[in-house]
């Protein structure tokens, strides 16, 4: 019986996209359904019952949520094709470390950057460089975090870089000119077809921020 | 030289999450106590990004975040298993590992705070212990099913660190809730007897919380 695969989802979700990846990574076939935020689907809320969130991947009719453990997950079942996680535990732990680092500041940073002003604003652009910084340096001189290929924390990481143009214009400043490593590193990640694919256009999230701030009547 | 070696401090309830699962393996350690207003420099080596407690040392390798620390050690020393391992299976634990780190700062915010912060705090706990009584247990005994797994270990803090929350802040959260499965999940995880012969001193964690909430309120 062929695998039924279902991700609900949502254009500019940097969450939605780690799952999109993964999927093309591995060449795992399955049918990409658009929420509406504002009206979700009932399928939505009852496959997400508790977070009531997208993305969700629906296999086989078994819902599982949460970004990560959905990488883990699609990782686990499709082992043997374009492995994310290494095949060391030590490793691994590290790559879980930096995956949940991202999750911890990357999102919120980025959130204070295009939703305050002032000096929360400032605050916030500091701090996100900072991260940034960080992560450079657990890069190093490596082409990806992964190593020579495509690993866990790029995949978790690359889609925040679909929202840097937005970052950028909100707060005034150039990511480039402070993590030019990190730029060139995702740069070399959208060489590849299954992170291509999966990120939308930078103009195109701008777009989306601007709408936002409107509804939110942020300045 | 051990080969294992944890540094935490009493009582974190994450420093407990990882006795208690190297304790379920059978794993000899050693405990390296950090005092946290004085941070050694051990533990700015180990955990430069967080500086935080607990950090496990195996072979001389640091691992950070209680968690990640479990799923490590849980890798390394597979017996007396605390993960399922059907990929399905394994997705839902983690789901519900996730949820109880990313809701149990409520409790903690119950702790800390008072006024309109202490009033969403309470109703933000209360909220996550609905969550776990209605969508999480089921007919189970435990998260893991007969016996305890890392979910249980998850959300060890509810069974034992709450009650102290609750007699420090006079806030009757499991009552108040009425949660009859998760109160009955806390007695049994409870009488675990890994759980039960690794338990801070109860006399002494309500002094030091109680001591720790008047410092916190008087600096506001």
């Amino acid at each position: 019986m062929a695998d039924e695969l279902v991700l609900l989802d949502f254009w500019p979700s940097p969450f939605g996209m780690r799952v999109r990846i993964a999927l093309a990574e591995k060449g795992i076939k399955h049918e990409y359904r658009e929420e509406d935020l504002r009206n979700k689907s009932a399928l939505l809320l009852q496959m997400n019952p508790v977070h009531k969130k997208i993305p969700v991947l629906i296999h086989n009719g078994k819902p599982v949520c949460e970004s990560l453990i959905q990488v883990q997950y699609i990782d686990e079942v499709w082992h043997d094709q374009a492995p994310l996680l290494p095949s060391d535990p030590y490793q691994r732990a590290i790559a879980r470390f930096w995956a949940d680092f991202v999750d911890k500041k990357i999102y919120e940073l980025g959130r204070k950057i295009w939703t305050t002003k002032g000096e929360e604003q400032e605050t916030g652009k500091k701090e996100f460089i900072e991260c940034l910084k960080l992560l450079e340096g657990e890069l190093g001189d490596k082409p990806y975090f992964g190593g020579e290929n495509l690993g866990y924390v790029d995949v978790v990481l690359v889609p925040f870089y679909s929202w840097f143009l937005a970052y950028e214009k909100c707060g005034n400043f150039s990511i480039e000119a402070e993590c030019p490593k990190l730029i060139a590193w995702a740069q070399r990640c959208l060489q590849k077809e299954s992170v291509s694919k999966s990120l939308p256009d930078q103009e195109k999230v701008y777009g989306f921020v601007l709408q936002l701030k409107k509804i939110f009547g942020i300045e | 030289m051990a080969e294992v070696k944890l540094l935490a401090a009493w009582p974190s309830p994450f420093y407990y999450r990882v006795v208690w699962a190297l304790k379920l393996k059978g794993i000899a350690y050693e405990f390296i106590e950090e005092d946290l207003a004085n941070k050694s420099p051990l533990l700015l080596q180990y955990n430069p990004v967080h500086k935080k407690i607990p950090v496990l040392l195996h072979r001389g390798k640091p691992i950070c975040e209680s968690m990640i620390i479990l799923e490590y050690i849980e890798e390394i020393w597979p017996q007396n298993s605390l993960l399922p391992s059907y990929p399905y299976d394994k997705a839902i634990a983690r789901f519900w590992i996730k949820f109880a780190d990313e809701k149990s700062p409520a409790i903690w915010m119950v702790f800390r705070t008072n006024g309109e912060e202490h009033e969403k705090a309470v109703k933000d706990s209360l909220e996550m212990l609905k969550t776990i009584e209605e969508h999480a247990l089921g007919e189970k005994k435990f998260f893991g099913g007969d016996k305890i797994n890392m979910v249980d270990i998850a959300f060890g803090q509810l069974a034992y660190w709450l009650p102290v929350i609750e007699d420090v802040t006079g806030v009757k959260l499991l009552e108040a809730g009425n949660f009859p499965r998760l109160q009955t999940w806390i007695k049994n995880f409870k009488q675990v007897p890994i759980i039960k012969e690794n338990l801070p001193d109860r006399d002494e964690m309500f002094a030091f919380f109680k001591r720790r909430r008047e410092m916190t309120l008087a600096s506001k």
